[in-house]
Parts: C-alpha cells; sequence; structure tokens
C-alpha cells in the first residue's frame, strides 16, 4: 500500500472514530490545517484563509457523521468545505483579479489585492490571466483552482464539489483551452501547444 | 510554462498560518472557547449560543425525545406562537435579569425543498423544530437542538406530482439544512436523506462554555445585555463595526436584515429591539410593510429587504454522466423580511422569497417563499437542556 493509501485510511478511521471520540479528529486537523490555509491563502490572502481554514474544520468536525468513511477522501471532503466557504468571499475574489488587470493599488486597499497586484508583477501575462479568471464561472474556476493550487485529482475534485467524474476533465479541458486561447496573444507558444 | 504553472506563479506562496490562529481553530475542535473566530451564515451569527460553530447546522448528535422545552413563564408568551397574531395582548417588557441557569429560543424552521426526477419535479415543505440553549455559566454546554417535525408537499399541484411519482417517503439527498435558508444553497459541502414524518431530537452543535451570551463578536453577561444603549445612532455604530468584522459580502441592509432577529430574540429590553428595528427600518432600500401576516398567519409589522444573488437554491441535479449538486436558478432576486410584534419588538417571524428568477423560470410555493423562521419567545429556565 502506498504512502498515500495508508493516509486515506488513516485519515478516514480519524474522522470515523471521531464520531464518538471528538479528540480523534484532532490528528485530521493536524494533519490538514495548514494544507487548507495554504490553499485559501493563495486565492484570498492570509487574513481570509484564517477565517476560512478555521471554519472549514469547524463545519467538518460538526458533519463529520455524514463523512462516508467508505469512500476514504477525506482530503478532498475538507477542501469541498472549504470551497463552500470560500465561495461567500467570491466577490471580494473577483475584485482582486480585477485589481491585477489594473495593476494599480486596490481603492479598497484590500490586502490580498495589494498582496497580489505586488505579486504579479508579472506583467501582460499575469494581467491577461487575472482578468481570464475573472471571468470564468464559478464552477469552471474551482475546478481549475483545485487543480493548479491544490494539486487534486480528478477523483478528489469530484468527491470535493459534489460532480460527477467525467464532469471534472470535461470542465478542466474547456477551461484550460480558453485560458490558452486568451494567453495565446502574448504567449503565443500555449496555443500550438508547447508548453502545454 | 503552461496555463497551471503560470496561475500557480500568479498566486504566491503564502507564509503558513500563525501559531495564534492555529491553536484558536484547533481550540474550537476541542471544546474552548475562541474569541474572535465567529464567522457568519446566511444568519449571521452576531448573537447565537454556539456562534463559533453556527455552521454546524444537522444531525450531530442524537440525544433525547421531544423537543417541548418548559413552557413560557405567564406573561412572557409572544413571539411566533401566540402574543404576535394579538399585539395587544403581549407583554411590553418581557425580559427581565436572569432568573433561570439557561436562556431558551424556540422556534420552527420551514424550508421548501424542490425534488424528484428531471421534468418531473415538485416541492416539499419541511418543517423542523429548532431550539437555543445559552448557558449563563461557562461550566455548562449551550446546545443548539433541532427536531424533524413534517415533510410534506407544498401546494396542491405538488401533491398531485408527489403521488404521481409514487408518494416517496424519503428522497435520496436534499441540498439544504436545517436551518433558515441560504439563497446561494450554502450547506457546508453536503447533501442528506430527507425522509417523511418526524423525527428525533438531535443536537446539531454544542457551545464552548462561554457563559452569557456572544454579541457583536465578544460575550456578554445577561446584565450587560440590558445595558445596551437603547439609541439606535449607538447601535448602528456597532453594527457597522460588527459588519466589517464579518466580512459581509452584500449591502449593510441585507446585513442587519439577517443579524437583527438573532439578537432581537435575546433578553434585551424592548427599547433595544425597538431602536435594532429602526436602525434597519432607517437603511436604504429597506421597505416598511405596515401591518402583515407570516406564513402562519400571525399579524405583525414587516419591513423588507431585497438583494440579487447568482447561483440560487441548490438541488440534486441528475443527468447522464451522474448527479451532483447544482444550482436551483442560475440567479435570482431574494426578498427578506422580517416580521415583528409591535407591541414588544419581538420577532414573530423571518421569511425569504423569490422576487426575481431568470426568464422562464418560476417558483411556486406561496409567492416565492422558499424558506422561513417562526419564532417563539425565549424565556429563562433552570431545567436542562434535553439529553443532559
Amino acid at each position: 500500500m502506498t504512502d498515500q493509501a495508508e493516509r486515506a485510511l488513516d485519515d478516514a478511521r480519524d474522522v470515523e472514530s471521531s464520531v464518538h471520540d471528538p479528540d480523534r479528529f484532532t490528528a485530521v486537523f493536524d494533519r490538514y490545517f495548514a494544507e487548507i490555509h495554504r490553499y485559501a491563502a493563495r486565492r484570498l490572502g492570509p487574513d481570509a484563509a484564517d477565517d476560512i481554514a478555521a471554519d472549514t474544520f469547524a463545519t467538518a468536525f460538526g458533519e463529520r457523521r455524514r463523512f462516508d468513511a467508505g469512500r476514504g477522501m477525506v482530503r478532498a471532503w475538507l477542501y469541498g468545505i472549504a470551497t463552500n466557504h470560500i465561495a461567500r468571499y467570491r466577490r471580494r475574489e473577483v475584485r482582486g483579479y480585477r485589481a491585477m488587470v489594473r495593476l494599480g493599488p486596490d481603492p479598497a486597499g484590500e490586502n490580498h489585492a495589494d498582496r497580489v497586484v505586488a505579486m504579479v508583477a508579472a506583467g501582460e501575462v499575469g494581467r491577461q490571466l487575472a482578468g481570464a479568471l475573472a471571468a470564468l464561472s464559478r464552477g469552471d474556476r474551482e475546478v481549475l483552482l483545485l487543480t493548479a493550487l491544490a494539486g487534486l485529482s480528478h477523483a478528489e475534485i469530484a468527491v470535493a464539489l459534489g460532480i460527477p467524474y467525467g464532469t471534472v476533465g470535461s470542465r478542466l479541458s474547456r477551461v484550460r483551452k480558453k485560458l490558452r486561447a486568451e494567453l495565446a496573444m502574448i504567449t503565443p507558444d500555449l496555443e500550438d501547444g508547447r508548453n502545454g | 510554462m503552461d496555463e497551471l504553472e503560470m496561475i500557480r506563479e500568479l498566486f504566491a506562496e503564502p507564509e503558513p498560518p500563525r501559531p495564534a490562529v492555529v491553536s484558536s481553530a484547533r481550540a474550537r475542535l476541542t471544546g474552548k472557547y475562541a474569541p474572535g473566530l465567529s464567522r457568519p451564515r446566511f444568519r449571521v451569527s452576531i448573537a447565537a449560543p454556539v456562534a463559533a460553530a453556527a455552521v454546524v447546522t444537522a444531525v450531530a448528535v442524537v440525544l433525547a425525545s421531544l423537543p417541548h422545552g418548559p413552557a413560557a413563564p405567564a406573561g412572557q408568551a409572544g413571539g411566533a406562537s401566540s402574543a404576535a397574531s394579538d399585539p395587544a395582548a403581549a407583554p411590553s417588557s418581557p425580559v427581565t435579569l436572569a432568573s433561570g441557569r439557561y436562556w431558551v429560543q424556540a422556534g420552527v424552521v420551514g424550508n421548501y425543498l424542490r425534488v424528484g426526477q428531471p421534468g418531473h419535479r415538485y416541492v416539499m415543505l419541511e418543517k423542523v423544530a429548532v431550539q437555543s440553549w445559552w448557558a449563563q455559566s461557562v461550566k455548562l454546554t449551550s446546545p443548539s437542538l433541532s427536531q424533524p417535525l413534517s415533510v410534506t408537499p407544498a401546494t396542491a399541484a405538488d401533491q398531485e406530482a408527489w403521488r404521481a411519482a409514487g408518494a416517496p417517503a424519503v428522497w435520496a439527498s436534499v441540498g439544504q439544512d436545517t436551518t433558515l435558508a441560504n439563497p446561494q444553497g450554502f450547506t457546508g459541502g453536503f447533501s442528506y436523506p430527507l425522509k417523511a414524518g418526524a423525527g428525533k431530537l438531535v443536537a446539531g452543535a454544542v457551545g464552548y462554555g462561554i457563559g452569557g451570551f456572544f454579541v457583536f463578536g465578544r460575550p456578554y453577561s445577561a446584565r450587560q445585555l440590558l445595558a445596551l444603549p437603547a439609541s439606535p445612532a449607538a447601535l448602528k455604530q456597532r453594527l457597522i463595526k460588527q459588519e466589517k468584522s464579518d466580512k459581509w459580502d452584500g449591502s449593510f441592509a441585507s446585513y442587519l436584515s439577517s443579524t437583527l432577529p438573532g439578537l432581537m430574540t435575546l433578553p434585551v429590553s424592548a427599547a433595544v429591539r425597538h431602536a435594532l428595528y429602526q436602525v434597519l427600518a432607517s437603511q436604504p432600500g429597506v421597505r416598511d410593510l405596515g401591518q402583515v401576516s407570516d406564513v402562519a398567519g400571525q399579524r405583525g409589522t414587516g419591513l423588507a429587504v431585497t438583494g440579487h444573488w447568482s447561483g440560487c437554491g441548490n438541488e440534486i441535479a441528475i443527468t447522464k454522466a451522474g448527479s451532483g449538486p447544482a444550482p436551483t436558478f442560475a440567479s435570482c432576486a431574494v426578498q427578506q423580511i422580517l416580521i415583528v410584534n409591535p407591541a414588544t419588538w419581538i420577532p414573530v417571524a423571518e421569511e425569504l422569497r423569490y422576487t426575481a428568477l431568470p426568464p422562464g423560470q418560476s417558483w411556486s410555493p406561496l409567492g416565492g417563499m422558499f424558506s422561513y423562521e417562526l419564532f417563539k419567545a425565549g424565556y429563562w429556565t433552570n431545567a436542562n437542556p434535553p439529553g443532559k
């Protein structure tokens, strides 16, 4: 059995046991809190990430009885909950992308937008990418960012978002194609797939 | 570099969480009060017995049998069940300083849930009794309890459709929890089986030994609650500050509409409740409905706030490729209505209705209503919560 599979089994056992022994849930917390926080921080900045990560585990703890241990995908389950919490910040996130496109300080002075603007110094490619992200549908954006930032597999994303496995692949394929087309104007290599 | 790598580069590596953040979040799981980390839901937890765990909505720990809290003491009845239908009979000042170990606030939540197969959808009304217990001692927990009461077809047409579908008593999964609905269908990532008939009383969340009440982002004793200023301006300032802390992503009016019912059902003075009502009534876009009846026919004075949302509702979509949660409507306008007893300013009901949907789409129950909560007046008690 691979380390990953063993960890998934441990996760499932911990969640299952925590229904009657709540302290067992702290093992899950210790294993994944930093990872969920990191994902949220990359999307929304550290302040929002503090709340989102804490809320994610509070939700998971409260809902642990409903977790289907047979599926053994605690990590995906946590990302799914985090995604729901992140959804509350959707307007802020999109504002952040638009701030990136402008490449100026965000008028609202939001830390995240400022941080990203500084970080993107990326120039035209970054601006183009940010604009494309802002224009994506919520569903497409979640699949894309869970793939790119969280490194989730298709199967994990299907569990996280509660969508069919095949939908993950088709959404990802569609959105990547869309991004390539948007970026092709400034990075022609992407269009013919030489870098993709 | 492909587009996925570009995205990773766009979102640079953040700093790890601060130790205080980790320990505070961890404390929420281990039963210790973690100040400053309560989060809003659609019903904002500005004042909830388990503010930090308000996201926990459905089944958790099975407790005892019936949800009957002790009867409200004489002179304290009001809210949804009785006095609201006859405001003149309601007490003018039903709240006194703490006279029990717990403050209990109960009510009934109704959610209209669209179920059935594609092309043969119908709507069922799920009613759930809810109770919140606020322990006054840090040594006691503050549970929130709920008990399914019934699941029935919402209208005559829904009843026909339900019968045509074989009159099922169980629906494999619905995407709505047992609290007041979120227009965007937030359910914490879960769906759950829906069963017709009454269910058991369960504890959905347990408080953290806060003692007193969690209001405006910090614990308040009963005495401090009663000492809140009855000035609309002073209360508005506190609410503005709390809205900022809650990172509310909507208008201030919609924030108030979502927070005030919770606050007004606590043992605050009638003058404070009146002032809170005035704060909401004075906001741009808030409509004074005058005398209205709620879904149960109870009379009261109402205010309405309308907001626009994308991705509204939540139901299980079934396609050839499989099934999964999906918004019922791509967009919607939702009217939140708060109805209070004008004699006591105690909330009678909160109702959520669709007032606009995408072209060609409709939602039939009761003029667009999709969720409501009927409030009963709170009371003090020395009894233990059910299951204790």
